[in-house]
């Protein structure tokens, strides 16, 4: 059993945790429903719940600080501010929804609504209800972006005038994003059923307004020829964005890279995971529209949590020697995780610790190391081991990130000239010049380091960082009369070891050349 | 709820990047995990796939199995079957009865030094804890003209001769992610698979891009024919197979970035709704030439290249060729999948998947569930997702007095 997973199975025994929900709309008073049904303590805002759980129906979270079991929020309600402890945050408000009616050039009214508007009517106007035929047309993704939310919501608007032979219906689109659920199939049952679908590339259709009723000039492609409807009802689609999530974005140092959304968009963050932990994100906050998928995530909500809900963080986290810090708070601005708390020294919250080692290396005073003893990413002494493994003249120091680059090297192990000395760190986050040069003087010819690719990092930019380290570095060579080509920033991923071994004989051969150049 | 689940029992079918995520999740919530694939490697699609990363991670996710991989053998509750089936399934009160056959190999007591000695690539295959043997790749079993493996380390001959045994498990619940099958575009002759040199499915081009011996010259050009055997009735296919768009692009994008190659996209409606457009709309039609239409066939031209004939935006026939052309081949529902539907009676859905029509994990039988592409067509990202809710329910379902013995 691994330790994560003990730690699991028995921090299962003893949940005192209390949820903090943040809704807005159905979604999230079913989410936090769900959560309550499978025991968790659970406070819902800004949504109305019919269940019996702690609701704060009329609440907007302001401000919230803390980590993993210890978050303090700042909530304002009608009867002013309160302060409310809780042990996880789940952000599921609903998405913005803004009808297009400004990119179209269009005003709401009685023959212009939002698809919203035209959803939630129970049946058509007077005015419709007494033609025996009559003309609605939606426009689809003609502006901006769309998405299969969108017409998802198109067709079920379709698909309820088409219970009625009476409407003519026509659909403006741009591409028909049928990338959800059945969507495809619904789309041809509307065309089936007589609904009229024009397609545009470029030459979209433009709008003309007079005495108050809106016209559509556009050219059909296939008849080639200029064409004019006035629809009886124009159905205006809508642009989806993330719900307002900057009070809790606060909390991630590293936010500003994946922002309005909170969870960053990269394979490493499958499922609710947020680089913070104790914050999840479901549906709109991390960029998901589609109701399907929405209902995905609340299904698998409770399991994802519960099994998350008491992991005490990586083994060993980041500590900060009192007596070299300088309480700059470098490290606490810079930590990609949210890890690091105000203090003198800022304390690391070992539950949000990730173990990437981006603090060590922004340190000014060289003040952070990680507490596990012996540390399994004791750079320095690896450095120093490898150098005496390595049987070869033109020695290699290559840093691989133990995320990406160390799966990458043991694949192509054997493509590999004996030459290389893996030196394996957390992130490749966590090289620092420091560590470069010690290669250099224990005997190293030439230096990479291998980090994952920008937008995978699992420690959002700690990438970023490694390759500012390796050009800096290079600059120090230069300033010092060396060559600066001896260092090199590789990327890869997992399971692509072809850059590193590029680079590898690239580097051998400048190595080679260079000696010879000296002769 | 939760305590009652520790040390319940369930069978994943199926070592996809559903299957690895559902069994990991499983772990972590006590359950003990029989994963089994009837490949000779973990990953699914994902273990051919190439990484689409230039200079910047394109977010296609095929990383995510290694990443999985990695976390699962270090986990002592999930029990790791290569090569191995379901023969035959029974419900017996609150369990399943599951035989299996299988011929699973341990891992190379000297994999790394025999990697060295290997002749050929992606025989040996590395992961975490050792060396398997790929019988696809491996000489022995092809012709038996390499025999270093076992000439050298005569104590591995067990390996190269493992007995296909038949286990039988008696499991509380059953996940399959048995996956997906590209469609075979022969189907229809028109789109010249088969008959005219240069036309390709897409996941063929991966192992050229995967070892990085794409040889195309700069400048060459390459037609990606998007909607093959996706979106089209004729076929009894009235699905969009949602994950080709995306992946097209993406490999459109190497194609042209690394390569140099000139990439014209022939498409109906282009399906990039994810969150952060993995290129931008500005920057793919500087990459790239888009034409909407659906090809009407593709046939040999004079000079021996492709030759792709399509109607315009305003009806006229025009012919176009090309280097290659690379053929967007939609998902099917795996032979797998059909299988397993017969042997555990779980009903298919419209589209010939397992499970729901919509988007759920429960099939008609209580106690099986369904993750991923054996459900639809999906996204590496969205596998994840779904193999999420899935471990959602099977939660539920185990905890459940459904099967409290």
């Amino acid at each position: 059993m691994t330790r994560e997973t003990e730690a699991v199975i028995t921090g299962l025994q003893e949940p005192p945790s209390r949820i903090l929900v943040l809704g807005g709309d159905a979604t999230g008073a079913r989410l936090a429903e769900k959560l309550a049904d499978s025991g968790l303590s659970v406070v819902l805002l800004g949504s109305n719940s019919n269940s019996s759980m702690e609701t704060i129906p009329d609440g907007l979270l302001t401000d919230v600080t803390g980590f993993v079991h210890d978050y303090t929020a700042e909530i304002a309600t009608a009867n002013g501010l309160v302060t409310e402890h809780f042990t996880h945050i789940v952000c599921a408000q609903p998405a913005r929804v803004e009808a297009r009616f400004k990119a179209y050039g269009l005003e709401p009214s009685s023959q212009v609504v939002s698809l919203s508007e035209f959803l939630k009517r129970d049946g058509l106007n007077d005015a419709l209800q007494s033609k025996d035929r009559f003309h609605v047309a939606f426009l689809c993704g003609l502006r901006g972006s769309s998405r299969p939310a969108a017409f998802d919501g198109i067709l079920r608007g379709i698909e309820r005038l088409q219970q009625s032979d009476r409407p003519v219906i026509f659909v403006f689109s741009r591409d028909l994003h049928v990338a959800g659920a059945n969507l495809e199939s619904r789309y041809r049952g509307a065309r089936e059923r007589g609904a009229v679908f024009f397609k545009f590339s470029d030459d979209l259709p433009t709008f003309e307004s007079s005495a108050g009723v809106v016209k559509i000039h556009f050219n059909d492609a296939v008849l080639g020829s200029p064409m004019e409807l006035t629809p009886d009802l124009l159905v205006v689609d809508e642009e989806y964005s993330p719900p307002d999530l900057a009070a809790v974005a606060r909390l991630i140092p590293s936010s500003h890279r994946f922002q309005p959304f909170i969870q960053p968009y990269s394979p490493r963050f499958a499922g609710m995971l947020t680089p913070k932990a104790g914050i999840y994100a479901i549906g709109p906050a991390r960029g998901v529209y589609e109701n399907d998928l929405i209902a995905s995530d609340i299904e698998a909500a409770p399991t994802f949590l519960r099994s998350r809900v008491d992991i005490p963080g990586y083994p060993g986290p980041a500590v900060i020697d009192p007596v070299k810090c300088a309480a700059c708070l470098t490290c606490m601005r810079t930590c990609p995780h949210g890890a690091i708390g105000l203090g003198s020294p800022p304390e690391v919250h070992a539950g949000s610790c990730f173990r990437c080692g981006v603090c060590l290396t922004v340190c000014p005073q060289n003040a952070i190391s990680f507490r596990q003893i012996p540390d399994e990413y004791d750079i320095g002494e690896q450095i120093r081991s490898t150098l005496t493994r390595t049987e070869s003249a033109s020695k290699i120091v290559v840093f691989l990130c133990s995320r990406s680059a160390a799966q990458a090297y043991v694949s192509a192990l054997s493509q590999l000239p004996e030459t290389v000395g893996p030196v394996v760190v957390p992130c490749a986050g966590a090289v620092d010049e420091r560590h470069i040069l010690d290669a250099f003087m224990a005997g190293a010819l030439g230096v990479l380091v291998a980090g994952c690719f920008d937008g995978n990092c699992a420690s959002i930019y700690g990438t970023t960082f490694a390759g500012n380290k390796a050009a800096a570095t290079m600059e120090s060579l230069k300033d010092i009369g060396m060559d600066a080509r001896l260092v090199r920033m590789v990327r890869l991923s997992s399971n692509n070891a072809e850059p590193l071994i590029e680079a590898v004989q690239e580097l051998t051969r400048h190595i080679g050349e260079n000696a010879h150049g000296s002769d | 709820m939760s305590e009652t689940i520790v040390g319940k029992k369930v069978l994943v079918v199926g070592g996809g990047i559903a299957g690895l995520t559902s069994a990991w999740e499983l772990s972590r919530l006590g359950v003990e995990t029989t994963l089994i694939d009837q490949s000779p490697v973990w990953g699914g699609h994902l273990a051919r796939f190439s990484c689409k990363a230039v200079e910047t991670c394109k977010t296609c996710g095929v990383c995510l199995a290694e990443d999985v991989m990695e976390r699962i053998y270090e986990s002592s509750l999930i029990h790791l079957l290569l090569n191995t089936s379901v023969t035959s399934a029974k419900r017996e009160s609150r369990h399943y009865s599951v035989c299996m056959t299988s011929r699973d190999a341990a891992p190379m007591p000297d994999g790394v030094h025999l990697a060295d000695l290997c002749p050929v690539q992606n025989a040996l295959v590395s992961y975490k804890n050792g060396f398997y043997l790929n019988r696809e790749h491996c000489l022995y079993f092809q012709d038996e003209s390499c025999r270093i493996c076992l000439d050298t380390h005569p104590e591995n001959q067990a390996l190269f001769h493992p007995e296909t045994q038949q286990l039988e498990s008696r499991v509380d619940a059953v996940v399959l992610a048995t996956g997906f099958e590209t469609f075979d575009p022969s189907e229809r002759p028109a789109w010249g698979y088969g008959s005219v040199r240069g036309v390709h499915t897409a996941e063929e081009m991966e192992p050229a891009l995967r070892t990085n011996e794409w040889s195309a010259p700069a400048g060459s050009t390459v037609a990606f024919v998007q909607c093959v055997g996706s979106r089209d009735k004729r076929l009894g296919r009235n699905y969009c197979s949602r994950a080709c768009c995306a992946y097209a692009l993406r490999m459109a994008n190497v194609l042209a970035a690394k390569h140099g190659t000139k990439v014209t996209i022939f498409y109906m409606d282009l399906q990039s709704m994810e969150r952060a457009a993995t290129l931008t709309s500005t920057e793919m039609s500087r990459l790239f030439e888009f034409i909407r239409a659906r090809p009407g066939s593709i046939t040999e031209g004079q000079d021996g290249r492709p030759v792709i004939v399509y109607s315009s935006q305003d009806g006229k026939p025009v012919s176009a060729a090309f280097d290659k052309v690379i053929l967007s081949v939609g998902m099917s529902p795996g032979h797998s999948t059909r299988r397993l539907s017969e042997i555990f009676g779980v009903h298919t859905n419209a589209n010939g998947f397992l499970g729901p029509n919509d988007e759920g994990v429960c099939t008609n039988l209580p106690g099986v569930f369904v993750a991923g592409t054996a459900q639809g067509p999906r996204s590496i990202n969205d596998s994840v997702s779904h193999a999420l809710r899935c471990v959602g329910r099977v939660a539920d379902y185990l905890a459940s007095e459904e099967t409290r013995s």
